[in-house]
């Protein structure tokens, strides 16, 4: 890893909080990242990157309130430069009701691959041009693209109630993919996947990228209505966001949860009368959890210092859960949930799991008589997530016609809405499940990964001219 | 001997001066090699619920070296000033491994060798005003919107501002050195009752000074009486509509439609798009004018070099509806054969360039408000700002609320309007432009190849649009 000149983060970190006054509490968290890529553009080797960067961020506790400040400049200086700017900001800062974690012992996760620092650029090439090579001989018209990038990262984190830990870990992403280009026909088909190491699939990722191709070749009518759709497990994220949103400790606290009166009282959301209420279809069991092993989105402890857990967010369409850090679980009278997100702003999910179905995606299909199955939209991350209506404009979809695929459909818009259709029309969910991100920016979901699987609904509506 | 981006911002006074790195890139034994340097000082403000929820003042520092060799390239990023020799070492090593591999040519579109040192003209210096005086304007926004209904229950308020040193050297002999800033703020208003949550806001940036953030109060009344009211609107039902876009859509719409589809990097090593594009092919009526521009301080798409040393110009990318331009970084021009525009962009030191919008607009035009809504038997107004994306042919936004038209005037308010369609059929159908271009502020930005959010923005008057789908309620 990058360690800078002689920077030694347990020494940085004393010397920090020597320089804090009386009664303040000090947080000082260090996150180092290596990463090299190569890419694939157009049908061509393009060109690499190498990135190294390390950034340092103090976080302040003084009278109840907490302010942060971050630096990406090596040395002493600017180490003890974050002090002077976080005091500075600390009388207007957060008021908070918790302190800082103290010493608790790190679970060990297994996290780090050594063969991903090993990895020689050759062969991160090797695969790309795998790749190219596979795809262009599928179809020679096709701008194919492809990208590998091996990452390397070091957390530390140590306060001044005592908590120090620290971990390392590696992550693997690969994509292939291209563009397909006839007159102002534009298609575009695509395969990523990560891991804490380079085992990745590859045959299956390409056979992924050719199957949509095929699929996706003949363009065919569809008319506006309301039809059985399955969603992809790339476009899950998007349904499930306003329940992420729903269950999020800060949408709670504020009252901004549409779900705030009818949430179990384990989520601290108080609860009616009754406690906890069944608001969706009962196969719908949601989870978060960060102690996945050899997975990119886990780590033994969140950014508070908290350690992370299997966390059941859903049960049977039940909410039993929600994503908290230590502010707005002190808010609703809980313990936090070690949901404190990198970037400190907030709780926000580390793996999201859907629990999957028991029919293959082939069954799925063949059960349908006429409807759509939805690989790929645009815009379903905006709008409102509070309110439940999520709508996007379908970049891939193809036409269920007789149990069979029959093409590709064009100019049409699907829409729902998240808390009606998975309590009154969820059709099915696959035994098949695939790794995807959680949830679109600013919608609540707070990134992070996720594994679902293809999610059949029915009664959705479709616009199209 | 001047100290150049490392200057007086730089908690450790290392200073990286013109002759360390003029000697640093003369290591370079490829076709082409630049070295940027930034030190950026960042301060962060938020709200939410009822009061703030996170303050930080941060430092980006770090540089990065882009090496060409043979058509291929190399980048690594770094944070320490005492690294630069060997990165720059490590840059011409990826690159002439890519290059060799490829065995091309390096074409990169020739750009005038410059040494400037350059600092804004401030409307208001965000530097001059201290943090006590912002925090003060922005505890007064929340108290006001916080204050103004009791079915408003939460206050959101997103304060950035970035004011950056950069250096920028190439091994043609440009140098330049410039104090930027942005500032970007979105400031928004939720309602509830019952289940029904609304979020209204209203959007302020600039990169010329922190006035961008006075005098709102009246722009906020109005967005929280609008939560408000939308808390009993239905939702648009869905269709296809002839749609009067506001000018916050339309510079969405200029922005997500068609500017995405004007990048170079799309279409310069593909013959099928850039058949799509050809200049000259008619994409729109007489009407139909779109520029981008680097120009504009006042708003957050403001650029006097890009991260090239291109000076930024003004691209007309359709005039008089032909497509008569795009928009390039050195590279993408080279191959096309066309100037560069000024528009390649980096998010900070550890992205390379990539080709960005700036301030991408629509010409204002003849038509007024009234005559756009007359003789729409049934339509929809939409007003608003709430994201949107494109995959080149067709594209997506969010307008958030709008007011149906029925029988040429405004009717009831509706919410959740969420457009979609084809970039080549919209820009056809546009038939009306509006007379009163306005620009578009607001937190976030652009997003392209894991770069965001990347300033942006944009002046557009109102325009209408005939045959857009809408998605919604059956």
């Amino acid at each position: 890893m990058d360690t800078h000149t002689g920077d030694n983060q347990w020494e940085t970190a004393a010397a920090i909080f020597n320089g804090l006054p009386r009664g303040a509490q000090g947080e000082l968290y260090t996150r180092s990242i290596r990463s090299t890529s190569v890419r694939f553009a157009n049908s061509q080797f393009e060109g690499t990157s190498q990135s190294r960067n390390r950034t340092i961020t103090l976080r302040v506790i003084l009278d109840g309130r907490l302010s942060a400040a971050t630096t990406s400049e090596p040395g002493e200086s600017a180490a003890m430069e974050l002090v002077e700017k976080a005091l500075r900001a600390v009388k207007y800062g957060t008021a908070v009701g918790y302190d800082f974690p103290g010493a608790a012992p790190v679970a060990q996760i297994p996290l780090s691959d050594p063969r991903v620092p090993a990895t020689r650029l050759e062969e991160m090439v090797a695969i790309g041009r795998d790749f190219l090579g596979t795809l262009l001989a599928a179809e020679r018209r096709l701008r194919a693209s492809a990208g590998i990038e091996a990452e390397e990262v070091e957390v530390s984190l140590v306060n001044t109630a005592g908590f120090a830990g620290s971990y390392r870990k590696t992550a693997w992403h690969a994509g292939c993919g291209g563009q397909l280009i006839q007159g102002d026909d534009f298609l575009r088909v695509g395969e990523s996947r990560n891991a804490a190491g380079p085992d990745l699939d590859y045959e299956d990722m390409k056979k992924e990228a050719l199957r949509e191709l095929e699929w996706a070749r003949e363009t065919v009518p569809f008319g506006a209505g309301s039809y059985p759709v399955i969603f992809a497990p790339s476009q899950v994220g998007f349904l499930v966001t306003p329940f992420l949103a729903s269950l999020n400790g800060k949408a709670i606290a504020r009252g901004i949860s549409p779900w705030k009166e009818k949430l179990a009282p384990s989520t601290g959301a108080g609860g009616g009368a009754g406690g906890a209420e069944r608001l969706l279809d009962p196969r719908v069991t949601l989870v978060d959890d960060g102690t996945l092993p050899m997975t990119i989105t886990s780590a033994p402890f969140d950014r508070e210092g908290v350690p992370t857990r299997r966390n059941i967010l859903i049960d049977g369409g039940v909410p039993v859960g929600a994503l908290l850090d230590l502010q707005t679980a002190k808010e609703l009278g809980r313990s936090s949930t070690g949901n404190a997100t990198a970037a400190g702003t907030g709780a926000g999910p580390h793996r999201v799991l859907l629990a999957p179905g028991e029919t293959p995606l082939a069954e799925m299909v063949a059960g349908i008589d006429h409807g759509l199955l939805v690989l790929g939209s645009m815009g379903a991350w905006t709008g409102n997530a509070y309110s439940g209506n999520v709508s996007g404009t379908i970049s891939l979809g193809l036409r269920i016609e007789g149990g069979k695929v029959a093409g590709r459909v064009k100019n049409c818009m699907f829409s729902l809405n998240a808390f009606t259709h998975f309590r009154d029309h969820l059709a099915g969910l696959s035994r098949e499940t695939k790794d995807a991100s959680a949830g679109g920016p600013g919608m609540g979901g707070g990134g992070g990964g996720a594994t679902f699987p293809y999610v059949a609904l029915d009664n959705v509506v479709i616009t199209t001219k | 001997m001047s100290k150049l981006g490392l200057g007086k911002g730089s908690a450790s006074g290392v200073a990286l001066d013109k002759e360390t790195i003029k000697s640093a890139l003369a290591l370079a034994d490829v076709d082409y090699c630049e070295v940027r340097f930034e030190n950026s000082e960042v301060l962060s403000i938020g709200y939410q619920g009822r009061g703030l929820d996170r303050i930080s003042q941060d430092r980006l520092f770090g540089g990065a070296v882009r090496a060409l060799w043979k058509g291929g390239w190399g980048f690594v990023s770094f944070n320490s000033p005492a690294e630069l020799p060997d990165v720059v070492r490590a840059a011409c090593r990826q690159a002439r491994f890519t290059g060799d591999q490829q065995n091309g040519a390096s074409k990169l579109a020739a750009a005038p060798v410059v040494e400037e040192d350059y600092r804004p003209a401030w409307t208001l210096n965000p530097r001059g005003v201290t943090l006590d005086e912002k925090v003060r304007i922005l505890d007064r926004y929340k108290d006001l919107i916080l204050g103004y209904d009791p079915a408003i229950t939460a206050a959101a308020i997103i304060y950035g501002e970035r004011v950056t040193d950069l250096t920028f050297a190439n091994t043609d002999g440009t140098f330049i050195h410039q104090e930027k800033v942005d500032i970007g703020a979105s400031l928004s208003a939720t309602a509830r009752r019952g289940a029904t949550t609304v979020t209204k806001g209203i959007g302020r940036g600039s990169s010329i000074g922190f006035d961008c953030m006075l005098g709102a109060d009246e722009e906020l009344r109005e967005t929280c009486d609008l939560a408000v009211r939308l808390l009993d609107a239905p939702q648009v039902k869905a269709g296809v509509y002839t749609v009067v876009c506001d000018p916050a859509v339309a510079g969405l719409f200029v922005h997500e439609a068609f500017g995405h589809l004007s990048e170079a990097d799309n279409a310069y090593r593909n013959p099928d798009l850039a058949k799509a594009m050809t200049l000259g092919r008619r994409l729109g009526r007489d009407i139909l004018t779109i520029y981008d521009t680097g120009e504009q301080p006042e708003h957050r798409g403001y650029l006097r070099y890009d991260d090239e040393g291109v000076r930024t110009r003004r691209t007309y990318l359709v005039k008089d509806g032909i497509l008569v331009g795009r928009l390039h970084s050195r590279e993408t021009a080279g191959v096309m054969g066309e100037p560069p525009s000024g528009s390649a962009r980096a998010l900070n030191y550890t992205f390379p360039p990539i080709v960005r919008m700036r301030n991408t607009s629509i010409a204002a035009g003849e038509s007024t408000f009234e005559e756009m809504l007359a003789g729409v038997e049934l339509g929809v107004y939409a007003v608003g700002s709430g994201g949107g994306q494109t995959n080149g042919e067709m594209f997506s936004f969010n307008a958030g609320h709008g007011f149906m038209i029925r029988d040429g005037k405004l009717a009831e308010l509706v919410k959740d309007v969420k457009l979609m369609g084809n970039v080549f059929t919209t820009l056809e159908n546009i038939d009306m432009v509006g007379r009163d271009a306005k620009g578009r502020g607001g937190a976030g930005g652009c997003g392209k190849g894991g770069q965001m959010p990347l300033p942006t923005s944009g002046v557009c008057p109102p325009i209408r649009i005939q045959n857009v789908i809408i998605g919604g309620a059956k």
